[in-house]
């Protein structure tokens, strides 16, 4: 059993450089001889805390932002609102379902994965678990690649309030859009405070050889 | 053996040797460490930035969806859509729009293009090429061209029934910027402006 975490060894790596040079014990603030970025430390604690936080304002969020109507579309008189869900469904009669899927993936699922990701990859870290530590990773990796799609509804409707501006129609958006801009915005930044290498992060762990 | 053949994985912070000239993955955690390195890459790089910067102004400034209804055409750029957000009462909404779509994605090919430029032209990376390498790191997730373009295509279907909508010339604009700027990011891996021989 052998720990070849850097941060155990007392080096640490540049984020940006790449250059892996020898870390003070205790110390903050520290600087890649080589570039002078910052180097990223890892700060268990304070990533835990910060992830943790940010998560539980989104989950909360998340309910009223499918709850609240997220646009209002007038047209000839009659008014018509819709919530994201709604918003779907009308797509998905329209006849285009992959688009309708594809929203519904982005604006539902994607947040919601997100949460529950996040949610798992925390109280695993803070147990320390060594649980399954290559599927969390990946876990990991796959919100951070398709966290940033939830942004497709606000879009959406930024395009639609933009376009639909006549006597006869318009489109009004509702406070649904603006708290489920506030979950994308919460859950992108707790996918970004949560730091990965706390996942391997644990009394004595095991090294699988590479394959 | 000098700090030079080393590695640490930026996703598990395992150490390991550096091999050089071949795709590397973590021994650990199977995070992609480093990718076959490609001579050419900076030199078309460049190329790729340079041609975008122009194509993503144009994207900007010429409309991206048109309806040419019976009350006179309406046409909606990125900046129009924000403004819209912020006149109907959502300025924290019309600012994230503002920013994923156009000011991040302004800042993102700029950075490229002056990094590039800089490396091309043989000077050594200063303490500017690692800010805006900070930078870049930063905003890399929050510059959502692709996004916005697949906004435009549901916007295109949902009213294809209902109003005479057809895509704007800043349409394919913007869709050309996205490609030439994916396609230059290898060249822009922060690492690769250290290394000797890029």
């Amino acid at each position: 059993m052998i720990d070849t975490r850097a941060a155990t060894l007392g080096l640490g790596a540049c984020g940006i450089c790449g250059l892996v040079s020898r870390t003070a014990p205790r110390t903050e603030h520290q600087v890649c001889p080589r570039c002078g970025a910052r180097l990223r430390m890892i700060d268990r604690k304070a990533s835990l805390a910060r992830t943790t936080g940010l998560l539980v304002v989104a989950a909360l969020l998340f309910v009223p932002a499918n709850l609240l109507p997220v646009m209002t579309t007038t047209t000839v008189g009659q008014a018509h609102t819709d919530t994201i869900l709604s918003g779907v469904a009308a797509l998905w009669r329209a006849g285009a379902w992959p688009l309708s899927i594809l929203v519904f993936v982005a604006s539902l699922v994607v947040p919601a994965l997100k949460v529950v990701v996040l949610g798992l990859l925390v109280t695993t870290a803070r147990r320390r678990s060594a649980w399954r530590r290559h599927e969390r990773a990946r876990l990991y990796r796959l919100i951070e690649r398709v966290g940033r799609w939830s942004m497709l509804d606000v879009f959406v409707m930024a395009l639609l309030a933009a376009l639909v501006r006549s006597p006869v129609a318009g489109v009004e958006v509702g406070p649904g859009a603006a708290v489920f801009g506030a979950v994308v915005v919460l859950t992108m930044l707790a996918t970004e405070a949560f730091d990965p290498r706390l996942i391997w992060a644990g009394p004595r762990e095991q090294i699988r050889s590479s394959p | 053996m000098s700090a030079e053949s080393f590695l640490v994985c930026p996703d598990c912070d395992g150490l390991q040797r550096r091999v050089r000239g071949a795709r590397v993955l973590c021994f650990r955690c199977g995070a992609v460490l480093d990718r076959r390195p490609d001579p050419d890459a900076r030199e078309r790089a460049t190329a790729f930035t340079v041609a975008a910067i122009p194509l993503f102004v144009a994207a900007n400034v010429l409309p991206l969806v048109r309806v040419d209804g019976a009350a006179g055409p309406a046409r909606v750029t990125i900046l129009g859509a924000a403004a819209a957000l912020r006149t109907q009462g959502w300025p924290a909404l019309a600012l994230l729009v503002l920013l994923t779509g156009a000011i991040l994605p302004a800042l993102q090919l700029g950075s490229a293009a002056y990094l590039l430029v800089h490396a091309r032209a043989g000077h050594r990376p200063r303490s500017s090429t690692t800010w805006l390498l900070q930078l870049r790191a930063v905003i890399g997730a929050w510059a959502q061209i692709e996004i916005l373009l697949a906004g435009l295509v549901v916007v295109l279907c949902k009213l294809a029934g209902v109003l005479p909508v057809a895509p704007g010339l800043g349409f394919p604009c913007l869709a050309a910027a996205l490609l030439l700027e994916r396609a230059a990011r290898p060249a822009l891996e922060p690492r690769r402006f250290w290394e000797v021989s890029p």
